[in-house]
């Protein structure tokens, strides 16, 4: 029995082999998916206990740092770290015209060293720095390729201070470094620098004050109590913002990350053993009825039913367990790659790969279910046939004339295409199967190529259609309104358009979120932001637009009544009716008519911001002019900011997009050449004929290519809406607060997934005609296998 | 009738087989002619290589020395394009086994090979010729052993082949059935003249022929020229 095994798997080589990919694909997915999350959430669980990560982050007016000792007092509050957070502008002495944004961090000796550790990589650790010594982060160092020793300018209150880079660090803090409301990363244009508290405190004139504090807590105590004490110590100061963990941006987009993984874990390999379990089948069952005489041989010379079932038993699994073994070696090798990737999005102190043990026990169970659901069926209908019924020859397969017959016979078909619509139809469910084989590989090639287009989409709607200007400047607090006309006046300068912008916690409910509510005019040009159907919105009265995520968030809908608290200045409370809700793909989203944001929540006579459309010649110039004005605290190019979106999301999502193109290459060809491969094992006897009558090799092979063509056009409609389906399932798992993929799916992807289809087709009928050149006809019609 | 012209000429010719490493001689030094419209018997056990033989007079094989002469056509040298074209136009077969196509009724069955020529027998002519006129819409699976043999019978006629080659055509029926089939191969054979080959272990089957050749341990030992033949339904095994 062993010597068959071992014929019979090399003799079903290629079909096997494609069999063993197709597990493998699903199980190397599942694997890298799996080791990633458990690699990505062991490395943060470390750094955030090594670094003493905070439990709350709270944000409020410039306070005398006496006040935030009695924080200490507060029952499940176990350490505090009280400091100076401020932004503001900076430049590189090496590279003065490609200005950033800096947030610059100050902690005061007393609180150094305690909670929120800094992991340095280079150079002087925070107690080691001298005067005007900084460490920077280490993305906007690489970014930027920055060395200890160079010079860099802040600008505080419109002051400019030289500092030197005496340090380079990452923080858990900043674990994924992207400014608060920013929507995408940009590594280039925002810094995070810490320096010494006596530095920033005397640029800023906050000498003895702090406007920022971390708490980390005990688990004795609920996190609500906590805040509502601290809420309570602060009740005097204005501007206060209180964040939990899984508020804070970072953190918030790395377990979003994580999340996303999880659809990349489950979605595909559950996909591919489903195909590999229905190929099993196919293989099984046509391998048996082949067999059949040999099988009841067996078992008339004294095999048991098990022992000649275990026979294709171990078969089955030595197909699916050595997918297993590969898609595991496979799925280490990716993850190490994509570990690479990674690190460069992450700043962890160490990224160790960690296998997960559980997910290795799952690719075990999980294709073993596979083979044994694809093989069982078929093998005991065959061994369980009394032996001998199984010797006498398997009469001819019984047909009748059906309604494709008088079909036929319109067409007056000749005999071989009848062969092939009887083939088809004699067996209907075998060759849905065979459809759905193929359209599985049509659908997963849909939803690789999905994605890809997905970006582009957003692209095209987040920085052309919803964002029209070209520079946006935020301006510093309190700004006086006629910094519009002195903005408007700047070389380059074509139109300008004011905005307001502010922090608010938005709640409907015991549902909130922290995000930035715009303030836009009504006729705005620039800041477009549109309804599902692409309308631009309108809000007229009194209300509020939310994105749809924000909606969902917050359990709103049209007209919910949701409660804006401000969370910078006066701390002020409204209550506004949702009036529309956008469509958006990055970040939680609000927006409310510009002249009520000023009513409600501005000093009179001051802005926040303006858009600006500039002369593209004019660029360089113009934002040099901004970086100059002391109340400009941020500038962002729009077309700078798309770059970044472009780098870095590509780097988030081409994990995603390799494993589809690649496993659906797999797919393609490894279903459509079994099924082929099935096909011509059981019409060899009926190729042999149609060679022994006069039929060349090419008219023999039309009876499979004739086979393989009518299941790829059936195929086809089916994969395209497999793809749909898939795509729909994979954007509703990879749908995050942070960032959502919409449901688009471009006709190029289905071109393409139709088109590369049949490609594998026409490789597979390829190698299978050479296999019908080599047809042993005298061996196929003397009854040889 | 007398044979006249040479149909087959076959000169010293071998066929060695290598099966796991061990060299199987099915035929040594074989010379042969089989006149055009001789209906010619051969005779041997199982294993005798009667079979080897006739897929060289087939074009099915190439013979591991000497030479397999069709006419002034060398069966031996010939490359696969040419002996398709040889099949197609030149030979019939008929099987133990039948080897009809299950998914095509008898007619398209027939319909089959007369796709490949250009002036066939009309399939429901040579239905007819074989008594099958009435079963033309049914499928090999709702025909008899011997009905089915009879449409593949009607199947190598159908091209008005030059030769038609039979193996074992009456291997898998019963008597009656069996002698119904080589009613039919006689009546071809009188009514179109092929050259009709026929390789059996029956030796009953030899009656009907006008040359048995006794095959056995891979060489033709005996040549026998029958006087008289007899019909078919005169047969007795």
């Amino acid at each position: 029995m062993n010597i068959k095994l071992l014929r019979d798997l090399w003799r079903q080589r290629l079909q096997s082999l494609a069999i063993t990919m197709i597990v493998a694909c699903g199980v190397a997915s599942q694997i890298t998916s799996f080791s990633l999350i458990s690699t990505l959430r062991s490395a943060m669980q470390d750094y955030y206990d090594a670094a003493r990560f905070p439990d709350l982050f709270v944000h409020l007016d410039a306070t005398p740092l006496s006040q935030a000792r009695r924080l200490n007092s507060i029952s499940g509050v176990n350490a505090i770290q009280a400091r100076l957070v401020l932004d503001g502008p900076l430049q590189i002495s090496k590279d003065l015209n490609d200005t950033a944004t800096a947030t610059m961090i100050a902690v005061p000796a007393e609180y150094e060293g305690g909670i929120n550790r800094l992991v340095v990589r280079q150079g002087a650790s925070l107690p080691e720095l001298s005067r005007h010594q900084v460490i920077v982060s280490e993305v906007f160092a690489e970014a930027r390729n920055l060395r200890l020793g160079e010079e860099l300018q802040v600008t505080i209150l419109g002051q400019r201070h030289d500092v030197t880079v005496a340090g380079i660090a990452i923080s858990p803090e900043y674990l994924f470094q992207i400014r608060e409301g920013a929507g995408v990363p940009d590594n280039r244009r925002f810094a995070v620098i810490w320096m010494r508290y006596a530095d920033l405190s005397e640029f800023a004139n906050l000498s003895g004050l702090y406007n920022d504090v971390l708490l980390t807590l005990n688990n004795r105590v609920p996190i609500e109590f906590v805040k509502e004490h601290v809420a309570r110590s602060f009740s005097t100061r204005s501007n206060l913002n209180i964040l939990e963990r899984s508020a804070q941006v970072s953190h918030r987009y790395t377990t979003n990350a994580v999340s996303q993984l999880y659809a990349i874990a489950i979605v595909p390999p559950a996909i591919f053993l489903a195909v590999a379990s229905f190929l099993i089948y196919i293989a099984t069952s046509r391998l048996v009825r082949i067999e059949r005489e040999s099988i009841a041989m067996q078992r008339a010379f004294g095999y048991s039913s098990f022992g000649v079932g275990n026979h294709y038993f171990l078969y089955v699994m030595i197909v699916v367990l050595s997918g297993c073994v590969l898609g595991i070696l496979w799925g280490i090798v990716l993850a190490n790659q994509a570990i690479t990737i990674y690190n460069e999005i992450y700043r962890f102190p160490s990224l160790p790969l960690c296998i997960s043990k559980w997910s290795l026990a799952i690719s075990i169970v999980a294709s073993s279910l596979a083979g044994v659901l694809g093989g069982a069926y078929s093998v005991w209908s065959v061994v369980s046939i009394p032996p001998a019924l199984g010797l006498r020859p398997e009469p001819p397969a019984s047909y009748r004339l059906t309604w494709y017959d008088q079909l036929a016979a319109c067409f007056n078909l000749r005999p071989i295409p009848r062969m092939v619509l009887r083939g088809l139809g004699r067996w209907p469910l075998r060759t849905m199967l065979g459809v759905m084989g193929i359209a599985l590989g049509i659908g997963v090639m849909v939803l690789g190529s999905y994605t890809q287009g997905a970006i582009a989409y957003i692209i095209d709607f987040e920085f052309f259609f919803t964002r029209r200007y070209d520079v946006m400047v935020q301006f510093a607090p309190n700004t006086s309104i006629h910094a519009i006309d002195e903005v408007q006046r700047l070389p380059g300068v074509i139109h300008s358009e004011p905005f307001e912008s502010g922090r608010f916690s938005i709640r409907c409910g015991h549902r909130y979120r922290t995000v930035t509510v715009m303030g836009i005019p009504q006729k705005n040009s620039m800041l477009k932001p549109v309804t599902q159907d692409l309308r631009p919105i309108q809000l007229h009265c009194h209300g509020i637009a939310i994105s749809y995520s924000l909606a969902e968030a917050l359990h709103a809908d049209l007209g919910t009544t949701i409660e804006l608290s401000s969370l910078a200045g006066e701390r002020m409370v409204k209550e506004l009716p949702t009036e529309c809700l956008v469509t958006d793909y990055t970040g939680l989203n609000a927006y409310v008519d510009l002249d009520d944001f000023r009513n409600w929540f501005c000093q009179q006579r001051s802005v926040g911001g303006v858009y600006l459309q500039v002369d593209s010649n004019y660029l360089q110039t113009l934002t040099d002019a901004l970086e100059q004005r002391p109340n400009v605290q941020a500038v962002t190019i729009k077309n700078a900011a798309l770059e970044n979106f472009i780098r870095n999301d590509s780097k988030n999502l081409l994990l995603f997009r390799l494993f589809n193109m690649l496993f659906s290459a797999v797919i393609g060809v490894g279903a459509v050449y079994s099924i082929a491969s099935i096909s011509l094992l059981e019409r060899q006897r009926d190729l042999a004929l149609l060679r022994v009558l006069g039929y060349s090799a090419a008219e023999t092979g039309r009876v499979l290519m004739g086979e393989l063509l009518v299941m790829s056009l059936l195929a086809i409609p089916v994969g395209c809406l497999t793809g749909y389906w898939f795509a729909a399932i994979a954007t509703w798992m990879l749908n995050s607060e942070t960032q959502r993929i919409p449901l688009l799916i471009q006709p190029s992807a289905y071109g393409s997934s139709v088109l590369v289809s049949l490609a594998a087709c026409l490789i597979s009928a390829c190698v299978i005609q050479r296999r019908v050149n080599r047809l042993d006809c005298i061996a196929q019609l003397n009854g040889k296998d | 009738m007398m044979p006249s012209d040479v149909q087959y000429r076959l000169e010293g010719v071998s066929k060695a087989f290598h099966l796991d490493g061990v060299e199987v001689q099915a035929l040594r030094s074989i010379d042969l002619t089989i006149q055009q419209g001789e209906l010619i018997v051969f005779l041997g056990p199982s294993g005798s290589g009667k079979s080897t033989l006739l897929n060289l007079l087939g074009g099915l094989d190439r013979p591991s020395s000497g030479m397999v002469y069709y006419g002034a056509m060398d069966l031996s040298n010939a490359d696969d394009r040419t002996l398709t074209r040889f099949r197609r136009e030149k030979l019939g077969f008929v099987f133990q086994s039948y080897n009809l196509a299950s998914s095509l009724t008898a007619a398209e069955n027939v319909r089959l090979a007369t796709d490949l020529v250009s002036d066939p027998l009309p399939a429901d002519q040579a239905l007819r010729l074989v008594g099958m006129q009435d079963r033309t819409n049914h499928f090999p699976s709702q025909l008899s052993g011997g009905e089915q043999q009879r449409v593949a019978i009607a199947r190598a006629i159908a091209k008005r082949p030059e030769v038609l080659l039979c193996d074992e055509p009456t291997g898998a029926l019963d008597i009656q059935t069996g002698i119904r089939v080589l009613s039919v191969i006689q009546q071809i054979h009188h009514e179109f003249r092929p050259t009709v080959v026929i390789i059996t272990h029956n030796s009953v089957i030899g009656k009907i022929a006008d040359r048995v050749c006794y095959v056995s341990d891979g060489r033709v030992n005996r040549i026998e020229t029958n006087q008289e033949q007899l019909s078919a339904s005169e047969l007795q095994w």
